[in-house]
């Protein structure tokens, strides 16, 4: 074996790879050539070197960012796995929101007059338009007055108002009366039923609109604080009259902390603002860009 | 004659999981302790793999992410023919060898990493771990051809054995010998070199 061969075996030899007939041969070289002896011994101790070089530590937290890398999961997972978050950390946080969502629902409907009209009953005090003529349907009558404004600049006091309300409901329930009885024969029983077809579907009509009309927006949102408390509802009720308007009270009296519907036509609401800074302190808190001819004023009583 | 050498570091069985089998059926059932596990077992071997290789520490640790990133999402692929641990050092290689041979790359590792190496005292990381030695030794690795480098990192550093890396680098064994051998030599020659 010459030194070239004998070298070659180094790394099989450091490696304890080589057969005991091949480490024999490569000893007995190394014996007798220091050159060799001499070159195993730099290259076993760089080996020595090398395996005592220490593993590089992966950063802090490298871990962590991996397994969160890959924790990056499709939707349903993540919505599945938001779900199934603990109850003792779900709850307190489902309550926040409760109590959070319900505070701001509260201040909304406060300060919303349309909202609060809206949870409210229907009041007895609404104000309807003239009765209708005989023949003519109370739907058809009102339908009638919004197509053409100028009838309704000469509206009849509230109190016939309310007298034609209480006249549709009057005429809507001895249909639900008449229902349950029995069919006199086949003819009179078609003409009865379609009858109270068309009036039920005329009286649903009738009320749908009244409701609708009520909750629809307002053209203009103020403030009156009266001087007189116990004077406003008649002084109110007489401006309206003779603005030709309707007047629609949320309760029997129109009172501190009272919100009333005003509806006047558009000539007419100069007036009416004049009559309210003559009835008490009366501020615009909104206003919208344009009126129509006939315009919706919610008037907050406050003391 | 005597022998002196100590055998390499990572061979050490204690240090392996010995239960991968058991790990191989977690991970593909998507368990993420099973994945925990693993990276927590291997995270400093890959790390300093890719490390040894590429030379950076942002990019070994971006580099061995993206490793265990691969096993998390094609352990289905894993026939488990060979040992756990050869595949992932087998992706760990791949990555970073090709890694490597993208373009503009190759001035990196041969100036940049020995550069930074060299200047350990600079970097508190790098200085934790570079003794004047050791410093040697990183300049005299980094030095190396690629292909011997990573042969010297798995069996010098990681203590993998010549079959593992045969397996893991996909070539034949005797290539694997006579590899090793040359970055050893080339090796002894450096640290020779600079500690003259």
């Amino acid at each position: 074996m010459n030194c070239h061969e004998a070298r070659e075996f180094f790394s099989a030899k450091a490696d304890d790879l080589l057969t005991s007939e091949q480490e024999s041969i490569v000893d007995g070289h190394l014996r007798g050539c220091p050159g060799c002896r001499g070159e195993w011994e730099r290259f076993s101790r760089t080996l020595v070197l090398l395996h005592g070089v220490r593993e590089a530590r992966a950063p802090a937290g490298f871990a962590a960012r991996v397994i969160r890398a890959a924790e990056r999961q499709p939707w349903h997972r993540r919505l599945f796995r938001v779900l199934s978050v603990p109850l003792h950390v779900r709850l307190p946080v489902e309550a926040a929101a409760l109590v959070l969502v319900s505070t701001l629902a509260f201040f909304l409907y406060r300060q919303t007059p349309e909202l609060e009209r809206a949870v409210e009953p229907p009041t007895p005090a609404v104000t309807a338009p003239a009765a209708p003529p005989p023949g003519e349907s109370p739907d058809s009558e009102r339908l009638d007055a919004k197509a053409s404004p100028a009838p309704q600049e000469t509206l009849p006091p509230s109190e016939a108002r309310e007298g034609a309300l209480r006249d549709i409901k009057e005429k809507d329930r001895p249909v639900a009366k008449q229902e349950p009885a029995p069919p006199e024969g086949p003819a009179v029983a078609d003409r009865q039923g379609a009858e109270r077809e068309a009036r039920k579907s005329a009286g649903a009509r009738s009320e749908s609109k009244l409701a609708a009309r009520a909750q629809g927006p307002f053209h203009l949102v103020g403030r009156l604080k009266p001087r007189d408390r116990d004077a406003l509802d008649s002084q109110l009720s007489d401006v309206v009259k003779q603005l030709g308007g309707i007047l629609v009270r949320d309760a029997d009296r129109v009172r501190a902390g009272s919100i009333v519907e005003v509806v006047v036509s558009r000539e007419a609401y100069p007036r009416l603002e004049a009559r309210l800074r003559q009835i008490g302190q009366f501020t615009v808190e909104t206003r919208a860009r344009t009126f129509p001819d006939r315009l919706r004023v919610a008037l907050r009583i406050v003391e | 004659m005597q022998r002196e050498l100590s055998p390499p570091r990572a061979v050490q069985p204690g240090e392996r999981i010995r239960d991968d089998s058991q790990l191989v059926q977690s991970l593909r059932q998507r368990e993420p302790a099973a994945f925990e596990k693993l990276v927590l077992a291997y995270q400093h071997r890959v790390f300093s793999i890719a490390l040894r290789m590429l030379g950076d520490r942002g990019e070994a640790e971006e580099m061995a992410q993206e490793v265990f990133l691969r096993v998390h999402r094609s352990i289905r692929e894993f026939r488990g023919e060979a040992r756990l641990s050869t595949w992932l050092y087998a992706i760990t290689s791949r990555l970073c060898l090709n890694r490597l041979k993208s373009p503009g790359r190759a001035r990196r590792v041969g100036e940049g990493a020995l550069a930074r190496i060299a200047d350990a005292h600079a970097n508190p990381a790098a200085a934790l771990e570079a003794s004047e030695l050791e410093a040697v030794l990183h300049r005299a690795i980094a030095g190396l051809d690629e292909q011997q480098r990573i042969v010297v990192v798995l069996r010098d550093l990681h203590g993998l054995d010549y079959e593992e890396i045969a397996a893991a680098l996909d070539l034949p064994l005797g290539t694997v010998r006579s590899r090793l051998h040359r970055a050893r030599v080339e090796l002894k020659n450096r640290v020779e070199a600079f500690l003259a």
